[in-house]
């Protein structure tokens, strides 16, 4: 109750009386727990202040003001104890003031109405709380009261601080989406803050998830993360991969400069993801990405097939394959299928017998590929294949090196 | 004030916890709901900017790669524009190419689960949902998908449409964006099957967590590779692998 302070009823007489329908009688006084001395206090409730009176004080008023109040709440009673109102106020702020307490260990005071009104009292507190009517006065006389509200803290203070933010916030974005030369100007703020965004509703989320407001989260329509669509995540790490500065067909000279500067960009940037998903990736992905990368600058699945045709020609890192079934692949030049031959001859010798499925898990490649390398090497001789009802075997080509040997002993 | 002693105290001082969490959870509730709202328009905003002013973003080099920037982190799709009457026409231009990324891309993100294999409906489905919530972003037809994937033709046969039946229906119409080169769906089938050197699609579905579509397609095409036979005499069909035989007779 350290927070209340006297004051000349003349001096409030006039703000009283012009709000008579915020009145409430025979109200006990709690200072915490502690029952207080005020037990019939009149209460009068202004736009920013709580007056209390009683005919046991003729010249003064006690007052509160309402920007001490953080919270007002409800106690339930019972048979033994009436239900009161509790307000939970701000920590004891120094003013000039004679007081009814001088200092007080609890940070609220609770109210009891003995004739009634406590939900009607509550209701326009909050009301009054919401409405935050002495913010204005005090921006009218703050030259007289050099900043007032300096060092806010607690609830109310983390609250405002939040809502301030948010509310920064709001005015940059309406700002910087006016018209493009804002959007330019503020590109850079506007990243950060969608950085920053995106990244604290995620923070949220895992909140959430952790609290067991989960089930209220969930059954809320979830507009939070990016998206929980797994297309949008996907779409947000290929736009995250940019590509600084595209080639573009009007700034190559001819179109076969175009190509090969383009095919360049292309080995460059798909090199990494090309080597992590195993050496190979269809055309059609390549193509994705690239433009994904590219942004704006869209190419046409033409232009990025001729591309890729170049990328033999120009000795790059990556080459462009086509399989027997028409299928196109970016391959790594590193991979060849030499290299993938010459590991399944050593593995037939090992095994001396070789199906499709068994190459394709050792070398981890897909089965149709492993068949192509078999049938490729059968062409070459050096393998032969066996065709069985239990499937296609291949064994090495005893007939080639036998022939050889007799060649030799004829010879 | 004195400290109080006994349940009293204690309980009260729970009580008072309780409070403080249920004050600092509407903080949460707030915050995050006003943050949502703020992407929200956040969003719409940069909707609207990269179609309405497309070309100038294009001009400029650095403001280009922020807007991306922006987008990634929001989660819009730079490339939603809508269809002009040149592109509706001609088949030509900007439209279709975009259609046809955001095609792969949807195929891409999806591939984990389905294997590559994704009814039309499924993908314009999601396509929409991913390009945005402007009206012009969700007028996007079948034929528009189907005319965006034939135009990545010239990419190769690995991208394909299949039919299922001879119907105009969405449902019925499957697009497979991971050619057999570079699917591993085979060997993943063969390994189950390997053991007993027969499975079902039942055993498929529940050991591999795949849909129906993708284990029969895996399966028609061992069958059709020879590697695989039909056994229609049990109530479920059953697959066998006679390259498995042999071990399991060695063994006996």
């Amino acid at each position: 109750m350290d927070r209340f302070y006297f004051k000349d009823k003349n001096d409030c007489s006039k703000e009283i009386t012009s709000y008579p329908h915020t009145t409430w009688k025979g109200v006990r006084l709690y200072d915490g727990d502690s029952k207080t001395e005020y037990k019939s206090e009149i209460v009068y409730l202004t736009p920013s202040h709580l007056y209390f009176s009683s005919k046991d004080r003729t010249t003064m008023n006690m007052v509160l003001d309402l920007k001490c109040i953080v919270l007002v709440e409800e106690e339930e009673g019972n048979i033994l104890r009436s239900s009161k109102i509790i307000l939970h106020l701000l920590p004891y702020v120094c003013e000039q003031h004679s007081k009814p307490y001088a200092r007080s260990s609890a940070s609220f005071i609770k109210l009891a109405f003995s004739d009634g009104g406590l939900s009607s009292f509550k209701n326009s507190v909050q009301k009054a709380l919401l409405e935050r009517a002495w913010e204005k006065n005090t921006e009218n006389s703050s030259t007289s009261h050099p900043a007032p509200m300096a060092f806010r803290s607690g609830i109310v203070g983390i609250e405002r601080r939040l809502q301030e933010k948010v509310e920064n916030n709001s005015s940059s974005i309406q700002v910087a989406f006016q018209d493009m030369k804002n959007l330019i100007d503020m590109a850079k703020d506007m990243v950060q803050l969608a950085s920053v965004m995106s990244s604290k509703i995620k923070v949220c989320i895992f909140l959430f998830a952790t609290s067991d407001c989960y089930l209220i989260f969930l059954s809320q329509d979830r507009h939070g993360d990016i998206s929980d669509d797994e297309t949008v995540k996907f779409k947000s790490y290929l736009l995250s991969l940019g590509i600084e500065d595209p080639v573009t067909r009007n700034a190559c000279s001819s179109s076969d400069v175009f190509c090969q500067h383009l095919a360049k960009e292309i080995a460059t940037f798909l090199l990494t993801p090309i080597s992590d998903s195993g050496g190979f990736m269809s055309l059609s992905d390549a193509y994705c990405r690239v433009n994904r990368a590219r942004g704006f600058e869209l190419l046409s699945p033409e232009d990025f097939f001729q591309a890729c045709n170049y990328m033999e020609q120009l000795n790059l890192p990556l080459t462009c394959r086509k399989f027997e079934s028409g299928v196109l692949v970016l391959q790594l030049q590193s991979q060849t299928n030499s290299q993938l031959e010459k590991n399944t001859e050593t593995l037939l010798q090992a095994r001396q017998k070789l199906t499709a499925f068994e190459v394709s898990q050792e070398f981890g490649i897909s089965i149709v590929l492993a068949a192509e390398c078999l049938y490729t090497m059968e062409r070459k001789g050096v393998v032969c294949r066996d065709d069985t009802v239990r499937g296609l075997m291949f064994y090495p080509n005893e007939f080639s090196s036998r022939t050889q040997i007799i060649r030799a002993s004829l010879a | 004030m004195r400290k109080r002693p006994g349940i009293g105290a204690i309980h009260k001082q729970r009580v008072e916890q309780e409070r403080f969490r249920g004050k600092a959870t509407e903080l949460q509730d707030n915050v995050f709901e006003q943050m949502a709202n703020q992407m929200e328009k956040f969003r719409t905003n940069l909707e609207t900017f990269a179609s309405k002013h497309r070309n100038e973003i294009k001009k400029n080099p650095t403001f280009r790669k922020q807007f991306q920037e922006m987008c990634a982190s929001i989660g819009v799709d730079p490339l939603a524009s809508s269809k002009g009457f040149w592109s509706e026409l001609l088949g030509v231009g900007d439209f279709y190419y975009e259609i046809a990324v955001q095609v792969i891309e949807v195929c891409m993100a999806t591939s984990q689960r389905n294997g590559g294999l994704i009814t039309l409906g499924e993908l314009r489905q999601k396509l929409i949902k991913a390009r945005g919530k402007a009206q012009h972003h969700q007028n996007i037809s079948n034929d528009d998908i189907i005319r965006a994937i034939k135009k990545l033709k010239v990419l190769g046969s690995g991208f394909s449409i299949i039919s299922l039946k001879d119907t105009q229906d969405s449902s019925d119409v499957l697009i497979r964006s991971i050619p057999g080169e570079l699917n591993a769906d085979h060997t993943e089938v063969l390994k189950i099957a390997e053991a007993q050197a027969f499975t079902t699609i039942e055993t498929l579905k529940c050991k591999l967590k795949w849909d129906d579509v993708r284990c029969q397609q895996i399966l028609n095409e061992l069958i059709r590779d020879g590697v695989a036979w039909v056994d229609g005499q049990s109530t479920t069909k059953t697959y066998w692998f006679p390259s498995f035989f042999k071990p399991l007779i060695n063994e006996g």
